[in-house]
């Protein structure tokens, strides 16, 4: 009796990992390079945008007398802390500034309205390797590929764009993610944690700069709504790692377990095949395993372990103890002791 | 098994791999004998090698389905001699429909919409809303697990359509039939040989939940409105997956489709209107040869089944009000029972414009257990 079976993770393999690069990169490495996690395989400058201060507001001055104040010219750099505006009080004996906030450039003034706007200064970014590996190709203005060595996490359902942050626990196991566990301390994370995600503890956490949300599960409703016309692999700012699939499910433990291990390392999510990637040791880097599909058809037999995909006992594990090929029914014992019978393609082997 | 006179037709579908078996009797007529599938888990020459040695030597001849678009235009031209015919057949990420009138093909289309991957083109197309808008008629509780049933399937096709998914998949099925019905013209063609023949309309639908155990009753709703039927159709269910295969061992007109291992629910007989609920309409006699007719009040909002069977042929008359048209109905229809028997729709056309009647979800309920 055939039926679904899955790989939640696999360790210490070798997959084709293409590290992104921006456009005008400087490519550091060369083909046949062996890199290890933290060498830089190009460098890039990125223009951050602007922002733009109301200074009639801030001083409570008429849009006219704004010109007054500054003290700065169009086109001066400014570094945080440096003096942009100010307004003298009480026959010179009081004055107010306003002080930049960034580095950045003074690039216009509206005297229609009292605003300046301030460009970001071009900070230059460092694409590094991520993995230990050999460079195997390279695309300049679009990746580096990396013969990488890895070990996986596969999830059942996923959404958003290649995304990379250091890894962080977050909430209880057992229970969803609530909004008010993701804070500012977040920013620029893959947080790992929860029985799932709902659609308001998502938005928090893109709101906060999560990079991605790896946890148990994802009601369906909330995953359609997130996706938009271009389905997955859409840029909604956060991608989503749900490993168990649809409904709320804890994260298997040997998966948890594996993901505590990682804690604070930088990962990686490859959302192609739907994958957490995070760094193997060095001693693997010289494996020659493959990572495997990471679902696939098998036989079922006596004694594998299995997940449970029937609808009253979704995601549980249990063990296969008999079957009944004629009516293609498998008897399954639970982690509780509790013992059911379900059709054969409603489990999956857990490989 | 004798493997004389035995043909195993073989179809790999985008979900699974049917092997049938049917058997040639003296008379000339075919009898479905034996469904075997297998999930398509592997390229097609393996998986119809690992059929046919799953069957050894019981077959003494062998097909495999090629263009199932244009076996099933084909079966359905075979199904509608005397009158319209519609054969839907809804695979994992793929909906065939072929409609025939009199024998003469009209439209055959292969949509992308299925209970599996296919579910997210239906979704695409209708929106969330049709879904939430059909638990909501239906009745259905906790939309939000019912969603999660819906996503699952995508993930994993094969789940079984057993219990607690029976109105997840009714809403995909609605979804899907509507869509079907938005692209393909589903309705009784008049052509005035009611008159004289044995008329008789079908809309056969095929596909993997209609062959597993479960209530099946609870789809009956989502094939009636959402394809819109109006007027007389048999329906039957294609509960061994025989549609893509039968143009292979039928090639003429069919007349008992039962032995081909098509399932007759019963016939439907709608009376259109466009009134409010819960008025009269008049009265309807039945007379299927039992003891004494069956005489019934028509009331609008009501769907009432006559529990007769298959073999039982019968006579309606109607004395409803003027207002009331029962389209395709001649004193010629063939009206039979079936596994539910013939079922009297007095609800109203076009129907979803009852779906905002506040009634419609404790009325549903009712409908569903008077089947």
């Amino acid at each position: 009796m055939i039926t679904y079976a899955k790989r939640y993770y696999q360790k210490d393999v070798i997959y084709r990992f293409n590290r992104l690069v921006g456009l005008q990169s400087d490519i550091k490495v060369s083909v046949g390079d062996e890199v290890s996690p933290e060498t830089i395989v190009a460098t890039s400058w990125r223009r951050a945008g602007f922002r733009t201060f109301n200074i009639a507001q801030m001083f409570g001055v008429d849009v006219s007398q704004v010109s007054n104040t500054l003290v700065k010219t169009i086109g001066t750099r400014v570094y945080s802390g440096e003096v942009l505006a100010r307004k003298k009080q009480l026959f010179g004996l009081r004055e107010q500034v306003f002080k930049s906030p960034m580095n950045g450039i003074f690039i216009s003034f509206d005297p229609d309205s009292g605003r300046i706007t301030m460009q970001y200064l071009p900070e230059e970014q460092k694409a590094i390797a991520g993995v230990f590996g050999k460079i195997l190709e390279i695309q300049p203005d679009k990746f580096v590929g990396i013969d990488a060595a890895v070990n996986t996490i596969h999830s059942t359902i996923s959404f958003g764009i290649q995304r990379e942050g250091s890894l962080v626990e977050i909430g209880y196991k057992d229970i969803p993610l609530q909004a008010d566990q993701f804070t500012a301390g977040h920013e620029g994370k893959i947080v790992f944690g929860g029985s799932g995600i709902t659609l308001d503890a998502l938005y928090k956490a893109l709101s906060v700069g999560v990079q991605a949300v790896v946890t148990g599960g994802v009601h369906y409703e909330d995953f359609l709504r997130l996706t938009g016309s271009k389905g997955r692999f859409e840029n909604v700012g956060i991608s989503l790692l749900a490993i168990e699939g649809y409904g709320m499910s804890e994260i298997s433990s040997v998966v948890y377990d594996m993901l505590k291990e990682s804690t604070q390392q930088r990962v990686f999510f490859e959302p192609e095949d739907s994958m957490l990637i995070m760094p193997a040791s060095r001693t693997a880097s010289l494996g020659t395993n493959r990572v495997k599909e990471w679902r696939e058809f098998r036989s079922v037999a006596n004694g594998d372990s299995v997940r449970i995909l029937h609808n009253d006992y979704y995601a549980q594990h249990g063990i296969v103890k008999s079957l009944d090929v004629k009516n293609e029914l498998v008897s399954v014992v639970l982690r509780d002791g509790i013992e059911i019978v379900v059709p054969v393609t409603d489990l999956e082997i857990i490989i | 098994m004798d493997s004389q006179n035995k043909t195993l037709v073989i179809e790999v579908a985008n979900q699974y791999v049917h092997g049938l078996i049917f058997e040639r009797i003296p008379e000339g007529s075919f009898f479905f004998r034996a469904h075997h599938k297998m999930p398509t888990s592997a390229s097609t020459g393996d998986m119809v090698r690992a059929m046919k040695q799953y069957y050894e030597s019981e077959y003494n001849s062998v097909e495999v389905v090629d263009d199932r678009q244009s076996r099933i235009s084909q079966i359905t031209d075979s199904l509608s001699s005397y009158g319209t015919s519609v054969s839907i057949r809804i695979d994992s990420k793929e909906t065939i429909v072929a409609v025939s009138t009199y024998g003469r093909n009209r439209q055959t289309k292969s949509l992308p919409y299925g209970w599996g991957a296919g579910v997210g083109d239906v979704i695409s197309i209708g929106g969330v809303e049709k879904f939430n808008t059909w638990f909501d008629i239906t009745g259905a509780g906790n939309k939000t697990h019912q969603f999660d049933v819906i996503g699952r399937r995508i993930q994993y096709p094969m789940l079984s359509a057993g219990k607690g998914s029976e109105s997840a998949l009714s809403a995909v099925l609605f979804a899907i039939l509507s869509a079907v019905s938005s692209e393909v013209q589903v309705q009784v063609t008049n052509t005035g040989l009611q008159e004289v023949q044995h008329s008789v309309n079908r809309v056969v639908l095929s596909g993997e939940i209609f062959s597993q155990e479960g209530n099946l009753e609870e789809y009956i709703f989502s094939i009636i409105d959402g394809l819109e039927l109006d007027g007389v159709w048999q329906i039957l269910l294609d509960s061994n997956n025989v549609l893509s295969s039968l143009s292979y061992i039928v090639p003429d007109t069919l007349y008992d489709v039962g032995e081909l291992g098509l399932e007759l629910q019963g016939t439907l007989v709608t009376l259109s209107h466009r009134q409010k609920w819960f008025e009269d309409l008049g009265e309807i006699v039945f007379d299927f040869g039992l003891s004494e007719p069956m005489v019934l009040s028509a009331r609008t909002g009501e769907v009432v089944v006559v529990p007769v069977s298959g073999d039982q042929t019968g006579d309606m008359v109607f004395t409803v009000n003027r207002e009331v048209e029962v389209k395709g109905y001649s004193p010629n229809s063939d009206i039979r029972g079936g596994r539910l028997g013939v079922l009297v729709d007095m609800r109203g056309r076009p129907i979803k414009s009852y779906f905002q009647d506040k009634s419609y979800a404790r009325q549903y309920r009712k409908w569903v257990s008077n089947l």
